[in-house]
């Protein structure tokens, strides 16, 4: 039996919307989720530096390219909760 | 004979960079640093075990007192190595170069110098620029390599035209003009610092260190009563050499999220750039620009 806690979307969201209002010093409905982080100033390198909260916080190894291919809280978030499945079984 | 310990250390780290060092030690030395005659600083290169380690002899040459140092321990971290030359330094201010194949512009010295006294606890940082067209990740995939770096550099006659290092590099972040900083490779503190903060910290044994440069800037614009300084118009120039985060543009971000992970087991938080917009100091002005 796989006893790996499922992870949901809404909790990859709230989770990154506290870690970008946080890292960001904004408030939280400033980071909305559908938009792109640099609308509210996340550049790159700090998209990266996420990434590797995101591996330590979820368990799983993620290609900082998705940071690029859908940049906004939900489409990482639905990366996050794809790759935490497919690799913890969680 | 009582020597005169000078006003200012540095201490730089190598590992492999012969092609790099000679170049940084340069910029360190009298005749470029200007405002620096013999005796006003000196220069402690710590190597981390290169395989032909740099000799004292080598740098005979140069107008700058430079004390090689091998350190006997070596490993994939200079933490070790940078701590152990911080221990070295005589001066009462000492300047960090994690990375030696770093270039300084010709009055980065003087700047961090007279920065110090404009506070009593003074956290001097200079910005980090990569020579070429792009941050060197970047570049390294249109083709940019050693060979068209020393072309770049040869064709400015850096030596004698230190300045015109910003016409061909590129910088890396907004640091200067008070954006989010991450780490500063030529950081600066009065000795009573660097002491309160223990240095380095060697939790941080990632290749290259990982976070833990970014990691002392953050504990010290942390300490009780500093103050960030930024260094406008000088500025240090990163050499392409493979290091642990400037080579293959695949493994960078791998790197760089080794660094963060490392970081939030370390300090169980995340791995944050300062905001801090501190103070910004334009030596050639001779006066703080910002805030007015």
């Amino acid at each position: 039996m796989n006893d790996v806690p499922t992870v949901t979307l809404d909790a990859v969201r709230e989770w990154m919307i506290g870690y970008v209002s946080s890292t960001l010093e904004i408030p939280r409905e400033v980071a909305a989720p559908d938009a792109t982080f640099d609308t509210y100033g996340l550049d790159s390198a700090e998209g990266v530096i996420m990434a590797g909260v995101i591996e330590e916080e979820f368990g799983i190894e993620i290609d900082p390219a998705v940071f690029f291919e859908d940049p906004t809280i939900n489409g990482v978030a639905a990366v996050v909760v794809r790759l935490r499945r497919e690799q913890t079984g969680g | 004979m009582v020597v005169e310990a000078p006003e200012i250390s540095v201490v730089v780290i190598s590992y492999n960079m012969a092609r790099e060092i000679p170049r940084t030690l340069f910029s360190l030395s009298s005749p470029y640093q200007t405002l620096c005659p013999r005796g006003r600083h000196e220069v402690l290169l710590v190597d981390n075990g290169s395989s032909a380690p740099p000799r004292p002899e080598d740098f005979a040459a140069l107008d700058v007192d430079v004390a090689v140092h091998h350190w006997p321990k070596p490993t994939h971290s200079p933490v070790a190595a940078l701590n152990f030359g911080l221990a070295q330094a005589r001066g009462e201010l000492i300047g960090a170069w994690i990375d030696g194949a770093r270039l300084a512009s010709p009055g980065l010295i003087d700047a961090c110098a007279k920065a110090s006294r404009l506070h009593a606890r003074p956290v001097i940082v200079t910005e980090n620029r990569h020579l070429g067209p792009r941050v060197h990740p970047l570049s390294l995939r249109s083709g940019y390599d050693r060979r068209s770096e020393d072309a770049l550099l040869a064709s400015i006659a850096w030596e004698t035209n230190g300045y015109g290092l910003f016409g061909v590099s590129t910088h890396v972040d907004s640091a200067a003009s008070g954006g989010p900083i991450l780490e500063s490779n030529a950081i600066f503190m009065p000795r009573p610092l660097w002491e309160e903060l223990g240095g380095y910290d060697e939790a941080f044994d990632s290749p290259g260190g990982g976070a833990v440069n970014p990691d002392l800037l953050i504990r010290a614009c942390a300490l009780p009563g500093a103050q960030l300084i930024r260094i406008v118009g000088e500025a240090t120039f990163h050499q392409m050499h493979g290091g642990a985060t400037s080579g293959d543009p695949d493994v960078f971000d791998r790197v760089l999220i080794a660094c963060s992970r490392e970081y939030f087991r370390i300090r169980r938080k995340p791995l944050r750039p300062v905001r801090d917009p501190g103070w910004l100091f334009d030596a050639r002005l001779g006066r703080v620009v910002s805030p007015p």
